[in-house]
């Protein structure tokens, strides 16, 4: 029986590769689960990528509000710890350059009056930019900045209205700039009360 | 009989036995259990994206454009701005010196410029009324904590 088996056998049952019919199911099957594939990213990495470059955008967003609320507060926020009295560092104005990119703050001193406490927001290198002039501290308030906007409100003239738009990665990012994502922010500063 | 059978055998037939590979059986059950595993992370995933969720909720923005490679840019909409109500107490403004974050031009918890009351005033000493010679009350001398 073995012998008889030997040559012939051997040969005909060893596969040396697949057959056409096998070829075609794989490449049908491959193609099948690359379409399922791409429709789950599709509908699930790319909502996951807009909610994560969305939070980035809040986050910074919330710096910035958090930032500009202090200083619309009606009180100078930076006054060496010092509150003082009611007339000293207290709200003057505010202005805004023709251009409307530099935020102008100016707070009474220790004594009404100029010369004014200044406070300027503007954007540099895609950061939002606190700078008190007298003391010349500069302090990042947000990142990912590619808009600042300072007009008057459209609304109400005595309100000043401060448009930051975000970019998420900005350019100077090292990720890839594309997709990319971008929220423009809109705050209204309301006058503090005489 | 076992011995002719391994010298009559050709190398042809000895390697027909072995393992090739793994069987298609085995190579699903890896896939299956590797499957549950990975389906095991979804609820962290989830967990996340609600997270995140609720936290981009906390400041909308007025407009969001998303831009990606072969798509047209897609645009949404809020038209939500936010206003930055200084309080209308200046000693409220001295000592908190923040403005708040809302979506109307006024404050409505804002109880403005209030003058003290029995809730803020307590007399914590003796009331003394000082007398001149006629026995009028010309001065009054009270102790009070405000709050």
């Amino acid at each position: 029986m073995y012998l008889r088996a030997e040559p012939t056998v051997g040969h005909t049952r060893t596969r040396r590769g697949f057959t056409i019919t096998e070829m075609v199911i794989a490449t049908f099957l491959t193609a099948f689960l690359a379409v399922l594939l791409a429709a789950a990213v599709a509908t699930f990495a790319r909502p996951a990528a807009e909610v994560d470059c969305r939070t980035r955008l809040a986050l910074e967003a919330s710096l910035a509000a958090e930032a500009l609320a202090r200083d619309l507060g009606g009180f100078s926020a930076d006054n060496s710890g010092n509150p003082g009295t009611l007339t000293q560092y207290k709200f003057a104005n505010w202005s805004f350059s023709s251009d409307g990119t530099t935020l102008f703050l100016n707070f009474q001193g220790t004594s009404p009056g100029p010369p004014y406490l200044i406070v300027t927001y503007q954007q540099q290198n895609y950061q939002l930019v606190r700078t008190q002039l007298t003391s010349g501290v500069q302090t990042v308030v947000a990142s990912h900045v590619t808009g600042f906007l300072v007009q008057a409100d459209p609304g109400n003239p005595n309100n000043v209205q401060i448009e930051l738009t975000l970019t998420y990665p900005d350019p100077s990012s090292p990720r890839r700039p594309f997709p990319n994502f971008s929220g423009t922010y809109v705050f209204i500063g309301v006058p503090p009360p005489p | 009989m076992r011995a002719a059978c391994d010298l009559t055998s050709s190398p042809v037939d000895r390697s027909k036995s072995r393992r090739r590979g793994a069987m298609m059986l085995e190579t699903q059950i890896a896939l299956v259990v590797l499957g549950i595993g990975l389906a095991g992370l979804c609820p962290f995933v989830v967990m996340q994206l609600r997270q995140l969720t609720k936290l981009e909720s906390r400041l909308v923005a007025y407009t969001y454009t998303y831009n990606s490679v072969g798509m047209a840019s897609r645009t949404a909409q809020s038209n939500q701005s936010y206003y930055l109500v200084p309080w209308n107490n200046p000693w409220t403004r001295k000592l908190t010196a923040r403005a708040q974050l809302l979506t109307t031009s006024s404050n409505p918890g804002d109880p403005g410029v209030t003058t003290p009351s029995a809730t803020h005033v307590t007399l914590t000493g003796p009331f003394a009324p000082t007398y001149d010679a006629f026995g009028n009350v010309t001065a009054v001398t009270v102790t009070v904590q405000v709050q």
